[in-house]
């Protein structure tokens, strides 16, 4: 009963650890995936804001 | 070579950072609304990816989970750092690899779908893990009804059930069958002079996985000097893991059970279903029948 007790213990404590990894796993994709998305263009902006001061810079 | 490194790294911490600015800038405008949806976005893959890897990881395919992960890895840093030609080969690869998935885990995927669709949500956790009373039940009786079966006509027998402690290394030395755990099958394979009557059968999530296994013997000098080599194994077995061993003795036709360093004799049908039930059914619901991880402990 006490090994049953102790094995309970360590499956809990393994999907507790197996949790927190796939939490720390889908906060990468979804940075990846909204850097790579980028919803609200503002990467887009940024860099048509630094071809504008090129061009700028140019002329 | 140093140069072209401190450029590399340089560059990197640069994505990096624009990274970084970028998320900041991002969660800096986001409303109440989006900041509740991307939090739900985020636990939605946690639980995608929690239920998948325990999925899984219950039906062997660790080293395969592992390397579907390296690979999705791969996939994503070639689309983050842009390195467009790689990542064209591993999507091209990705798309033919996610159909060879699917022939090759359509009976877990059949499960999976049977399982979602068939019963309330509470028990979707049933997919990630088969803590089924109903087929450890099954189980139960139909090793009973073998070990009976064998008791009557004096066949010898040695059945293992894993539980938590995988028997990686016991399985490998038999032979891989994985069959459905019937009493005709354990009974066919235990008849006299079948090829895998000699040795042990290992169970597995309640089937069949491999027979003529080979148990270590218990170095114990203190047991009856009249128990054979079976029984030896079999506590032998008990002693190194949290299994349960069901033993049919040749010459007498006695069910004992070795289980936790103990070997118990004289079982009948209806004594042998309450031991089992009392050992696999009190942990069936925690997963343990369902083995999960190795434990290194040794009393």
């Amino acid at each position: 009963m006490k090994k049953n007790e102790k094995n309970t213990e360590r499956r809990f404590r393994f999907n507790v650890w197996l949790m927190l990894a796939c939490l720390l796993l889908s906060l990468l994709i979804w940075a990846a995936t909204l850097y790579i998305e980028d919803p609200h263009g503002l990467r887009a902006n940024e860099s048509a804001a630094v071809d504008l001061m090129a061009a700028e810079e140019f002329l | 070579m140093g140069f072209l490194l401190s450029a590399t790294n340089a560059a990197q911490s640069n994505l990096l950072l624009d990274v970084f600015h970028f998320l900041k800038q991002e969660i800096l405008q986001m409303g109440v609304g989006d900041i509740i949806r991307n939090v739900v976005d985020i636990l939605l893959v946690t639980f995608v990816l929690y239920v998948a890897v325990r999925f899984l990881w219950d039906r062997r395919a660790g080293k395969l989970l592992l390397g579907l992960t390296v690979w999705l890895i791969a996939l994503l840093l070639s689309r983050l750092f842009r390195l467009f030609a790689f990542g064209t080969i591993l999507e091209a690869i990705t798309q033919a690899g996610i159909l060879v998935l699917a022939v090759i885990f359509q009976p877990e995927l059949r499960d999976a779908l049977e399982t979602i669709g068939g019963v309330p949500f509470k028990n979707i956790k049933n997919l990630s893990s088969d803590t089924k009373n109903e087929q450890v039940v099954e189980g139960i009786n139909a090793i009973c009804e073998a070990a009976t079966d064998m008791s009557r006509t004096k066949t010898g027998a040695l059945i293992v059930i894993e539980r938590s402690t995988k028997l990686g290394d016991i399985i490998r030395s038999g032979v891989h069958v994985d069959a459905h755990l019937s009493p005709y099958t354990l009974r066919s394979i235990f008849f006299p002079n079948s090829p895998l009557h000699d040795g042990a059968v290992v169970i597995r999530n309640m089937r069949i996985c491999s027979a003529g296994c080979l148990l270590p013997l218990t170095r114990r000098q203190d047991i009856d000097p009249n128990l054979g080599t079976r029984h030896r194994a079999a506590l032998g077995m008990s002693e190194s893991c949290d299994a349960v061993i069901v033993v049919v003795s040749e010459e007498t036709g006695t069910i004992s059970v070795a289980y936790n360093r103990t070997l118990t004799r004289d079982f009948t049908s209806q004594t042998l279903k309450l031991r089992l039930s009392e050992i696999l059914l009190s942990t069936a619901e925690t997963g343990a029948v369902f083995t999960e991880e190795k434990t290194d402990e040794k009393e």
